[in-house]
């Protein structure tokens, strides 16, 4: 008699895996995050170093709480807590890693690079981040740790979208800033901090599209080396001063100005900052085309998301003003006039209402 | 090669504005703006248009003969199928465009490419499996 050996489905991977995360011991304490409508719990598997992907969270920390999403976090070389075999075959994986053609309710990922892989299932409402050993992961992963996972959790809903975006505001009322690397952003949203704006991050953003709330994802401020003799104020507290010429240096804003930060705000523009190369910062509108232009493709990239997103990008640049915002090197100008346009915009509303 | 009939890639997404286009196309990591006559091309497209349709409906909305738009309307349509934006097939059904109000000076379609997404998504293909456990070797 032949024995035949089922062949590994979507579903038992899940379940193995599931299963042996639950039966490792010790574990670290979870912890709790929530974004938006989303409570995120990070369970972590043999993980020494469970602050390098909570540090630019912990502004987002809540109580322990029922999680609607659960984040194992599995180290492979402290845990030796191996992935059971495959349910897919790897021609399957394209060029950038995406597992195709798996079971519908079921998302996977391999960064090639880092040895991380990330598996996500709605159903079961369990993400797994799994590298061969997280302690050589690369600094900037730290800066938006999970950034694949809630995108991915929030691709098949129509309300929430993560962009790339920075933002800064106060609780009445904030701008989005979005454009390409190199257009200012960073230092339009550093330029911000301990000024009447709040910092609500600089990379990724997570929209609330019904109610256009912005929700921080995370509390890094991001410095070019050679943008740091304009904001000397920062030096002393750059997470890794010794990065590498080409990697931007890390500022923790929660650890080291926690009253800086805003963590949730009405929308109430997107800004598409460009270096004006004067000393003056001007604001001037925008069209709905070149706001894609600055934030689709590089959300659609680094997302590696698909036309779910883009959609609701489009549907984002129709609800909100859109302005340019021309940033000149005279750094109180920004957080000056992106306060006077939100100052201007509310009293318009008033006058409407 | 002569193609009797394009229609959009469903590989791509994009969003009409008022006399613009924004595609992205994922697979190559290339984005771009289409407008005036270029966005009226794709707007024939996106409506069903055979290349002979697009002719007709071209000379309707621009101040131009028809003998004059065959070389400028075959070489942007081939740099949209070199781009992956339009592909051969017939279209699910054809709807008619509005004939415009006043007819406007031609120019000739251009496809403005924007590569700075492509850095971003560089590839990095899996090649080597443990044949024992299945997983990805570690580079």
């Amino acid at each position: 008699m032949q024995t035949v050996l089922a062949q590994p489905t979507a579903q038992s991977f899940t379940q193995q895996l599931l299963d042996r995360c639950r039966a490792y011991h010790p574990k670290t304490p979870a912890r709790t995050f929530r974004f938006g409508n989303t409570t995120l719990t990070a369970v972590f598997v043999g993980t020494t170093n469970p602050d390098f992907f909570t540090n630019a969270i912990a502004h987002r920390e809540v109580s322990a709480s029922p999680a609607d999403l659960t984040v194992f976090v599995i180290d492979y070389k402290t845990s030796s807590l191996m992935l059971p075999l495959p349910c897919w075959d790897w021609q399957q994986a394209d060029g950038h890693g995406t597992i195709h053609g798996l079971s519908e309710g079921y998302q996977g990922y391999f960064q090639q690079d880092t040895g991380v892989f990330t598996w996500i299932t709605y159903a079961e409402q369990v993400a797994i981040v799994w590298g061969t050993d997280l302690s050589n992961l690369p600094e900037w992963e730290q800066s938006f740790p999970f950034r694949y996972v809630l995108h991915k959790w929030q691709e098949p809903t129509n309300r929430y979208a993560l962009v790339h975006a920075g933002a800064v505001g106060t609780p009445t009322g904030g701008v989005l800033l979005t454009g390409a690397g190199g257009s200012g952003k960073s230092t339009s949203t550093l330029a911000c901090i301990n000024t009447a704006l709040q910092y609500a991050g600089d990379d990724f953003m997570l929209i609330d599209l019904e109610t256009s709330v912005g929700h921080s994802l995370y509390n890094v401020a991001k410095i070019n080396p050679d943008n740091l003799d304009r904001f000397p104020q920062f030096q002393p507290f750059i997470a890794n001063p010794n990065a590498a010429r080409d990697q931007k240096l890390q500022l923790y804003v929660n650890q080291h100005y926690p009253a800086a930060m805003i963590t949730d705000f009405p929308l109430k523009a997107i800004m598409l900052p460009r270096f004006s190369g004067t000393p003056h910062t001007t604001v001037r509108s925008a069209t709905r085309a070149e706001a894609l232009k600055a934030l689709a493709p590089s959300t659609l990239a680094l997302l590696r998301a698909d036309h779910r997103t883009f959609q609701k990008m489009s549907r984002l640049i129709q609800q909100l003003p859109l302005f340019w915002l021309e940033t000149g090197t005279d750094l109180t100008q920004i957080p000056e006039l992106i306060l006077g346009t939100l100052q201007s915009l509310s009293a318009h509303d008033s006058a409407t209402r | 090669m002569i193609v009797n009939q394009y229609i959009i890639s469903p590989a791509i997404v994009c969003e009409n504005f008022d006399n613009e286009v924004i595609i992205v196309n994922m697979s190559r990591g290339h984005y771009y703006s289409l407008r005036d006559a270029s966005f009226t091309i794709w707007q024939g497209l996106a409506a069903g248009l055979s290349p002979e349709n697009l002719l007709a409906y071209l000379t309707t909305t621009y101040t131009v003969e028809e003998n004059a738009l065959h070389q400028p309307l075959r070489y942007f349509l081939d740099q949209l199928a070199m781009e992956g934006l339009i592909i051969e097939g017939t279209p699910a059904q054809v709807d008619t465009l509005p004939a415009p109000e006043n007819r406007q000076a031609f120019t000739s379609p251009t496809l403005e490419i924007y590569t700075d997404m492509a850095d971003l998504l560089a590839l990095d293909p899996i090649h080597d499996v443990s044949p024992v456990e299945g997983w990805p070797i570690k580079k």
